[in-house]
């Protein structure tokens, strides 16, 4: 119940944030690339959370830094997320060389200390989005693969999985029409939380300053108000806190989401189970009440 | 031989999205000291539910209905606050599951689990329930040096044989078991029945065996109770129930049953499938399955009557007063 | 599993006996295909199946069927029943929308599960167990295989439900003269449905012959185990509690088997038997069951 209340709450949040991306345009006071007030000025009618270092709205700026931020997240998110299934339904099912091949790379890469080799992979590679997005998805989509496998790796015991091997279906149609479907709520799971650690990447590489300079997303807006010192004046409280609690509150969301995603998985496999375990029919219900209900 | 337990008018009832829905519905049981009694039931029967029941085992959306009486040496459990019951599960009523494998713990090795039952009940320090288990453990076969086994390391009939040690231990008036020996080989089936026999011989067990499996009930009940639909429809001695069952429902249970040796006769099958309690049909609950169904039986929800000396039938094939009651 | 030999004629019901872990589902398995490390030969109108190309043995499957034990597992839980019974022909790209509809249908009539079209858009969570084996069946014979291999068909249904089932299999075989390979446990019901009996003991088998004689005449410890075992639970005997008793069997046949262990030989025609004190004098080639 509070998982689903929370599901609720976080998917909410999400769209009102999405809404804002889409209609930043109509949305934002100001054109945040524009000069429209005085430098470091203070929030006021006008300039609700004030203006930066160079006289730009920053709430103007904050909506559009949320385009940035959500594309890279979902995107990455995506990429990651069909990389890692493909690479767990395939490793999981076909097993053998082809599974020790895939799962010692998945292993190389969840190894690897995540940001040292982010920073020096998107310095290296030159900052633009489309590099920061590969980078990031190249390097998180290993845990979903892993977990994605493990599962297929019980789905491709089960029954019809066999029965449709024993009818002559090709290892392709097997995967595409008997694994993925069962395990359709895992990917969505980890596509949920796969976009959650894409965001907080993504504001970690650009607080650094590793970001597109020329696009500003949360953490760009971070790294700037970092380096005008403004965590030391009081404009932390309209330069500062607005872009983190923006990040936290979609990272929140994406695991609040998420959390609910799980558990109807959950459930969903909690009603699977006893489906497939014997003891529906003539052998007794396992010893918990309502067994020979249906 | 004196009455152990007696059970009367126990109805259990689930909630469900469509209503609620009696998994067992007024059955009356007695088991007599040193006495086994059968009950057989298929997918739907409610057997499982009679044994959480007696167990007072029940979980929401269950409950048992006020009314139901289970007196267990005059005594009515179904009174006893619900924190009563823990001391009296394993002392008074135990339970062998019907997986073994997962009523054992897998990292604690079967001995030590044994004696856990036996200290669970505070009669005996660890070193002496320890030596006691063994002592369980040699009566129902597991040699001394398994006794230390983890239950991966025995066989499926010995894990069993573990579980039912487990069961015996603390000497329980009645023991309840559901189901003790489906999904083991019938070679083992035939082991562990003629063990719970045996038992019964040595200590005088009293016992209720569950089972979907008529030949399970066949050898080592004294008494059987066919269960459909959460009712019971046919109750009497084993030999009289196999040789002369009554009710419909039975007749066909015992003629589906494969035979080893006689004649090759055509296995019946009953038609239609197991019934849905959510839709009961009208009047009695097997008529739309039963080849013997007469217009009556739309109408008339048959009782549990007495149909000859010892034999009770839920049918109205032998209840010649309730027809003409209705009409 | 180590080695086991049989045939199967076609029309032929031929019951696989065994007690769990004796290998009798790695017979299916293998004899399928599905078992990539079976040495030996299975051989399949002829054709050697064993060692055929992933793509050859595909193209066979379309010949043999298998049904498993568990209706609860075997049937893709996403899936309605028309697609699953239809997924075989889909498969193979056999016939069209129109056509295989109505294989369908004519499949779901045949196992019982009548009106087909008030069953065909159903899923199988909403079909009881024993509907759910009928709609495996139904699978199995929408391509009208030469072999049916069935894993337990029976035993996770209630008693009163698989006679049903075993009719329809039986009538099967009776129309269209597909053999069949009936894997069980339950020597008492392999016994109404089967031609011959096959007894496999620790991955071998040990007993080979046509159902009466095994049944009235087992040569091997464990098949005397097995009958005695069966016949120790069947109802209807004279009710005495407490009064019955058997050799312990298990000690018979590791007596016998677990020093020498004896090939599987001729003793009477059509009966095979894995035994080494029977039919003396010894043949210097001990004859094998037959190949295949």
């Amino acid at each position: 119940m509070s998982g689903t209340l929370l599901g609720r709450i976080g998917a909410a949040t999400l769209i009102l944030f999405v809404v804002a991306a889409v209609f930043a345009p109509v949305l934002a006071p100001y054109d945040p690339t524009l000069r429209t007030a005085q430098p470091f000025a203070a929030p006021s009618f006008a300039h609700l959370l004030g203006a930066n270092d160079v006289g730009q709205d920053i709430l103007s700026e904050l909506i559009f830094a949320s385009r940035l931020s959500l594309t890279v997240g979902i995107v990455t998110a995506c990429l990651a997320t069909v990389l890692g299934a493909t690479v767990g339904v395939v490793s999981g099912y076909l097993r053998g060389p082809v599974d020790g091949v895939l799962m010692r790379g998945v292993d190389v890469i969840l190894s690897l200390p995540f940001l040292p080799l982010m920073i020096v992979l998107a310095a290296f590679l030159g900052q633009n989005t489309t590099n920061l997005i590969l980078v990031i998805g190249l390097l998180i989509w290993a845990r979903p693969a892993r977990l994605i496998r493990s599962q297929v790796l019980s789905v491709r015991e089960s029954g019809h999985v066999q029965a449709a091997r024993a009818m002559g279906a090709t290892h392709g149609y097997v995967m595409i029409r008997h694994i993925l479907p069962r395990i359709t709520p895992l990917v969505a799971a980890q596509f949920v939380r796969t976009a959650n650690v894409s965001i907080m990447l993504e504001a970690s590489l650009a607080f650094l300053g590793l970001s597109d300079p020329f696009q500003k997303s949360w953490g760009a807006i971070l790294f700037y108000a970092n380096a005008r010192s403004a965590f030391l004046a009081d404009a932390w409280l309209w330069w500062v806190l607005p872009p983190g609690l923006c990040i936290a509150a979609v990272v929140v969301s994406f695991a609040f989401l998420g959390y609910a995603l799980e558990e109807r998985v959950d459930s969903r496999l909690r009603s699977i189970l006893p489906a497939s375990e014997p003891q529906k029919d003539n052998e007794a219900p396992t010893p918990v009440g309502g067994g020979t209900l249906r | 031989m004196s009455t152990l337990l007696e059970v009367r008018g126990l109805s259990t009832v689930y909630h469900t999205s469509e209503g609620p829905v009696r998994a067992v519905d007024g059955v009356d049981l007695t088991v007599g000291r040193g006495e086994i009694l059968g009950v057989v039931g298929e997918s739907g029967s409610g057997k499982t539910t009679l044994v959480m029941s007696l167990m007072r085992l029940v979980k929401p959306p269950g409950r048992i209905l006020k009314g139901s009486e289970m007196l267990l040496d005059g005594e009515d459990l179904f009174r006893l606050p619900r924190s009563a019951m823990p001391a009296r599960r394993g002392r008074d009523l135990a339970l062998i599951p019907q997986s073994a494998m997962h009523a054992l713990n897998p990292v604690i090795p079967v001995d030590r689990q044994v004696a856990e039952a036996i200290t669970a009940h505070g009669e005996a320090r660890s070193k002496a329930a320890l030596r006691t288990a063994r002592d369980r453990l040699r009566e129902v076969g597991i040699s001394p040096e398994r006794c230390h086994a983890y239950p991966h390391e025995l066989s499926g009939g010995m894990r069993q044989r573990c579980v039912i040690a487990m069961a015996v231990a603390n000497e329980p008036k009645l023991v309840i078991a559901d189901e003790p020996v489906s999904g083991l080989d019938v070679v083992v089936q035939a082991r562990i029945l003629r063990l719970i026999s045996e038992l019964r011989e040595s200590r005088g067990l009293s016992m209720i065996l569950v089972s979907h499996d008529l030949t399970t009930v066949a050898k080592i009940c004294d008494r059987i109770m066919v269960m459909y639909a959460g009712r019971i429809v046919e109750a009497g001695e084993t030999r009289t129930v196999f040789e002369k069952p009554l009710h419909p429902y039975t007749r066909a249970l015992v003629e589906a049953i494969p035979q080893v040796r006689g004649p090759r006769q055509t296995l019946r099958a009953i038609p239609g499938g197991p019934p849905d309690l959510n839709h009961l049909p009208p009047g009695c609950n097997f008529q739309p399955r039963c080849p013997a169904a007469f217009a009556d039986c739309k109408v008339v929800d048959p009782s549990l009557e007495e149909a000859e000396p010892g034999k009770k039938v839920a049918c109205l094939l032998y209840h010649e007063d309730e027809r003409k009651l209705e009409a | 599993m180590r080695e086991v030999s049989f045939t199967i004629a076609p029309g032929e019901i031929l019951g696989l006996i065994g007690e769990s872990g004796s290998g009798k589902t790695t017979v299916a398995r293998a004899v399928m295909g599905l078992v990539r490390s079976a040495t030996g030969s299975v051989r399949f109108e002829g054709r050697e199946m064993l060692g055929l190309s992933e793509r050859e043995l595909r193209k066979l499957r379309r010949r043999l069927h298998l049904i498993f034990q568990d209706p609860y597992d075997s049937l893709h839980p996403g899936m309605r029943v028309r697609e699953i019974v239809e997924e075989a022909m889909k498969i193979h790209g056999i016939g069209d929308r129109a056509s295989r509809e109505a294989a369908v249908s004519g499949a779901l009539e045949e196992v019982g599960l009548t009106p087909s079209s008030r069953f065909a858009e159903r899923y199988p969570h909403q079909l009881s167990g024993g509907q759910r084996q009928r709609v495996a069946v139904a699978r199995a014979m929408v391509l009208d295989p030469a072999l049916v291999l069935a894993d337990e068909p029976t035993s996770m249904l209630d008693l009163s439900l698989r006679s049903g089932i075993l009719e329809i299999l039986e009538r099967h075989r009776d129309t269209r003269g597909a053999g069949y390979l009936f894997i069980t446990h339950d020597l008492a019901l392999a016994r109404y449905l089967c031609d011959r009996i096959a007894v496999m003991f620790g991955g071998k088998l040990v007993e080979l012959g046509s159902t009466e004689t095994v049944v009235t005449n087992p040569l091997h410890p464990y098949t005397k185990t097995l009958l005695q075992a069966v016949e120790e639970l069947a109802p209807p005997a004279p009710h005495e509690p407490g009064d019955y008793r058997v050799g312990d069997p298990s000690s018979q046949v590791e007596e016998c088997c677990a020093t020498i262990d004896p090939e599987l030989r001729e003793v009477a025609p059509g009966h095979y038997v894995a035994r080494h004190e029977i039919s003396q004098p010894v043949p210097d080639k001990p004859t094998r069951g037959k190949e295949e």
